[in-house]
């Protein structure tokens, strides 16, 4: 395996959720993330966006592991993960670890923090004895920023960000190459969020992990991956692909040029010459039964007749990937409708 | 878990006990008839004398005078049971209702305690296994089961069962709870007797409660293994069998414990119909023939246990439910 080997790779990723309809009726088939390809490199962080429902937190989940492709491969260093032997998927078990949204919840709440953080490292093996497995446990603490004192609490005892910290350290306790953090910081108060996603930059930078950042908001999706790159999601499928900074500063897509629009600004003079992206309708059709040919183009004001036969391609342009007919022929974006400024 | 804390509750406790005492009291003053009605009716025909003449010789047969103040009853009745005494049966002045507890009461929590048992273990087997196998063909038959139970009523099973194990096959015995051939004490012919005389009534106690329980434990299992930490274990890689016995049960048991105590407390008061069915002389059978005759002593009595009973257990599924749940802080 060389180093140029993605640390995550999923090939024409399809994943479909099926729902009964009864006896004679054949089961309903949801398209939830269809037609995905994604590397993930060691170190990267990927922040992946979209809105409610297109289908991020399915990809996150079948990142690591825990939902199993319909059709497709996901590779961990190159080896397909669903084909490898037992002890090669424990050891990716290992390496591709969750933080979830919800901090209380994902914590058992009758253990005491310590069960919590001590049981999976002794459970893995990664410490010999009690005691090994504690001073690794305070390691990580101190790593997150966590006293010692705070280790025979009960989950309830701390508050959200304490909570979402713990998580980080159990996830840094499987010694993980990827965390895959699904909206971590949206349950927590405004004013801590930028020291969780600080923790997460210094985890990245120090420890070398990579992180895949589910999240539908803009802003800490730019400050989380600064450098590294950003997928956009719509409808389960990935319209926008490339550089965080690239991608945000010259959306091609004309869903994420519409999405940035409506992102509040807080400066009364740039929001008075925001420019308006008329979007034909504002509610996203049912998964279930997706628009045919591209499926942004029932809202999409640029929309053609090509686009409502044929399924544009994630295709390479300017400034990363996007699936349009139209990357090339639409207007230049820019938040402002004038330039003039200040 | 602080004294203060015990104290209130004890406080608690002892102030519900008091007034049931009044209640019960009031209440069982105030259903229609007496002990001596039907008798003095039965007298006078008999006789051939007047109702009230009739009654007035029944009485003194009793060991109640219906000419009392019903105050200084009620504060006869207070300065015994601060004697801690409960009173003696208005029928037989020789039964006091302290010696019928203690020949009714030690049978009623043998077969109640290990009924509630043993459907508390199946009921929670079964319930997680229902839970985790959402789509099995087990789950459709506990599913039937289940509906089935609930629609029918105990007594009805109790029957059913006597009528197939004791009248047609006669493997167990019609009535009573022990053999008389057997010495009663610490020996194995008389605990063997016992078992075989309480089999029955456990199993119709079994059959019925074990529905709620296995329901119960689906309703509490599903929603934990929901829970973002058993899907964030799952995501560890820990094996089915360990998140079962380490996760979803325990956490899902928490609710069931406290229900457990306060079942155990209800039925002390036996179910009449299935103690009367087996002719099982437990605490249920001397109720329903305590207020056939009216006799409010010994029946006051019992009810008296009986809410003792529920206390007791509320006030210890109150202290345990903090033990199993540290989110539930006492205070």
């Amino acid at each position: 395996m060389d180093e140029k080997t993605p640390l995550i790779s999923l090939q024409h990723m399809d994943l479909y959720y099926e729902t009964k309809r009864g006896l004679f009726k054949p089961p309903l088939r949801v398209g939830a993330a269809l037609d995905i390809n994604l590397d993930i490199r060691k170190g990267e962080v990927l922040a992946i966006v979209g809105e409610s429902g297109c289908g991020k937190t399915t990809l996150g989940n079948v990142i690591i592991g825990m939902l199993k492709p319909t059709s497709g491969k996901l590779l961990y260093n190159g080896q397909d993960v669903y084909g490898m032997g037992r002890a090669a998927f424990r050891e990716y078990r290992s390496s591709v670890q969750l933080v979830q949204q919800d901090s209380y919840a994902a914590l058992n709440p009758v253990k005491t923090l310590r069960h919590s953080l001590c049981g999976p490292v002794l459970h893995k093996k990664l410490a010999k004895n009690g005691a090994e497995a504690l001073e690794q446990v305070y390691e990580a603490l101190d790593m997150v920023g966590i006293n010692h004192e705070e280790l025979d609490k009960y989950p309830h005892e701390l508050s959200g960000g304490q909570r979402q910290r713990i998580l980080m350290a159990r996830a840094i306790l499987m010694r993980p190459k990827l965390i895959v953090a699904d909206e971590p910081v949206s349950m927590i108060d405004v004013s801590l969020r930028i020291s969780i996603l600080n923790l997460m930059s210094k985890l990245n930078k120090t420890l070398g992990i990579a992180f895949v950042y589910i999240t539908h908001d803009f802003g800490t999706a730019r400050y989380i991956a600064r450098e590294g790159s950003i997928a956009i999601m719509y409808l389960g499928k990935m319209v926008e692909y490339g550089n965080v900074r690239e991608v945000l500063e010259h959306p091609a897509h004309p869903y994420l040029q519409a999405l940035l629009t409506a992102v509040p600004v807080p400066d009364p003079f740039i929001a008075k010459r925001k420019r308006e992206l008329p979007l034909k309708s504002i509610d996203m059709p049912s998964v279930a039964a997706p628009p045919t040919g591209c499926r942004f183009h029932p809202r999409c004001p640029y929309a053609e007749e090509r686009c409502s036969r044929e399924e544009p391609e994630l295709l390479p342009c300017d400034n990363g990937a996007c699936a349009c007919h139209l990357t090339s022929r639409l207007p230049q974006w820019s938040l402002r409708k004038d330039k003039l400024g200040r | 878990m602080s004294i203060k804390y015990l104290a209130k509750r004890l406080g608690n406790a002892l102030l519900t006990l008091i007034a049931v005492t009044f209640v019960i009291f009031c209440v069982l003053r105030m259903m229609p008839g007496d002990i001596l009605e039907p008798k003095a009716r039965e007298e006078a025909g008999r006789m051939g004398i007047t109702y009230e003449e009739a009654y007035d010789i029944v009485a003194s047969r009793y060991n109640y005078n219906p000419h009392e103040p019903i105050l200084q009853q009620f504060t006869r009745y207070v300065k015994c049971l601060l004697r801690g005494e409960l009173g003696t049966s208005m029928t037989n002045p020789k039964n006091t209702v302290v010696s019928i507890l203690s020949v009714a009461l030690p049978w009623t929590i043998f077969v109640v305690s290990i009924s509630l048992v043993l459907s508390f273990v199946i009921g929670v087997q079964l319930g997680a296994v229902m839970a985790i196998k959402k789509k099995g063909f087990i789950n459709n038959i506990i599913t039937f089961y289940v509906t089935i139970v609930s629609t029918v009523p105990n007594y009805i099973v109790a029957i059913l069962l006597s009528i197939v194990f004791v009248y047609q096959l006669g493997w167990f015995p019609k009535s009573g709870v022990y053999s008389i051939d057997v010495t009663p004490g610490f020996n194995l012919p008389f605990l063997l007797s016992a078992l075989h005389h309480a089999v029955l009534p456990i199993f119709t106690y079994v059959i019925t409660s074990t529905g709620g329980w296995i329901l119960n434990m689906k309703g509490s299992s599903i929603h934990t293994l929901g829970s973002d930490y058993v899907f964030a274990a799952r995501a560890r890689g820990l094996p089915d069998s360990i998140i079962m016995r380490r996760y979803m049960k325990r956490n899902a048991m928490i609710p069931l414990v406290t229900t457990l105590a306060m079942c155990f407390g209800g039925m002390i008061g036996g179910a009449t119909l299935i103690e009367g069915q087996f002719q099982y002389l437990g605490m249920g059978s001397y109720l329903a023939k305590a207020q056939g005759e009216r006799d409010y002593i010994l029946y006051q009595g019992l009810l008296l246990c009986v809410s003792f009973s529920v206390i007791v257990a509320n006030l210890i599924a109150d202290l345990l439910y903090s033990k199993l749940d540290p989110r539930i802080r006492l205070e």
